[in-house]
């Protein structure tokens, strides 16, 4: 079975789906009985979950600049 | 007879673990609507234009913000992108998307600067904000607790909702995303903050998947740390 050591490194490779099929259970069985593994676990996918719900920002006025450049286009293609 | 099918739902279920992780990519590849805006754009659609824009430019300004520190040049790559587009848009021959390409100028007019940058910018930002955490594990040759944790770890789904979207929260996202080396810092922020697939980092940054989720995976661990500091704080400070 793994070490809390080995879940702390596998973490993102079982979340990828990239353990095998006998290393994703060997992972489950060890997170289920472990604690501070489950802790460790939640506060990963909360981190994910929190990073998910940053939403992204665009200045008013960069969006205006780049439409006026989009209008000089146009123009000099007409 | 049972053995195959026994194989066959594990095998469903790997698939669908893996579909399920992956974030559905939105619409960033050739759609089926891409060549009628393609069309519309050539002819000078500005709606059609203002839509696209709105779509990708708060994306395009994170990417950039990944290769550079300063804001303003973020913004100016972003500006200098669009700009190659248009310069570019009667040319575009439509072999990959009309994303992807405006994506790749993105890269590369993002790189250019950011070479020029590096020399100006402080040591500190491109070293890495690694997992120096193995002081939170028992040594391996531990009579009873090798390789287990010295830490309780609390269980973070139970925390009131809005622990983690305090101002101090959303200033450890900031301040420990700058401090993360560049290409973990541009790793995360697409996988988890805008939810690109792994295949379409590793195309966008040129990584292979192995290094990719290597990276994701020191940069997820800082994030959490990040947010642990805040907790803390804040369950000292109540």
């Amino acid at each position: 079975m793994f070490s809390c050591r080995q879940i702390y490194d596998l973490i993102t490779e079982y979340d990828e789906g990239g353990l095998t099929e006998s290393g994703r259970r060997q992972f489950e069985q060890h997170v289920v009985i472990c604690p501070p593994c489950r802790g460790f676990v939640s506060q990963m996918r909360a981190t994910r979950e929190r990073l998910g719900q940053d939403a992204p920002t665009f200045p008013v006025e960069l969006e205006e600049s780049i439409v006026n450049a989009f209008r000089s286009w146009k123009e000099k293609g007409s | 007879m049972e053995a195959a099918g026994v194989t066959r739902v594990l095998d469903a279920e790997t698939t669908s673990r893996t579909t399920a992780t992956h974030q559905p990519a939105p619409d960033r590849h050739t759609g089926p609507d891409e060549r009628a805006l393609l069309a519309m754009l050539r002819a000078g659609d500005e709606e059609a234009f203002r839509r696209l824009l709105a779509e990708l430019g708060p994306v395009m300004l994170r990417v950039a913000g990944t290769y550079v520190r300063d804001k303003q040049v973020a913004a100016e790559i972003v500006q200098e992108t669009w700009i190659a587009v248009l310069g570019g848009l009667d040319g575009f021959q439509g072999r990959s998307s009309l994303r992807n390409w405006i994506f790749t100028i993105l890269g590369n007019c993002a790189s250019r600067r950011a070479q020029s940058e590096t020399r100006s910018a402080p040591v500190s930002s491109l070293q890495g904000a690694g997992d120096d955490e193995l002081n939170r594990f028992f040594e391996a040759n531990h009579p009873r607790w090798a390789s287990c944790w010295t830490t309780i770890n609390t269980r973070w789904d139970a925390l009131p909702e809005n622990a983690l979207t305090t101002a101090e929260a959303q200033a450890a996202i900031t301040e420990k995303l700058k401090a993360l080396p560049p290409t973990q810092c541009a790793v995360i922020t697409l996988r988890d903050l805008e939810g690109w697939s792994s295949e379409e980092v590793c195309t966008m940054l040129g990584l292979t998947p192995e290094n990719q989720r290597v990276l994701l995976h020191r940069a997820r661990l800082a994030l959490r740390r990040a947010f642990e500091e805040v907790l803390d704080d804040e369950r000292i400070a109540s």
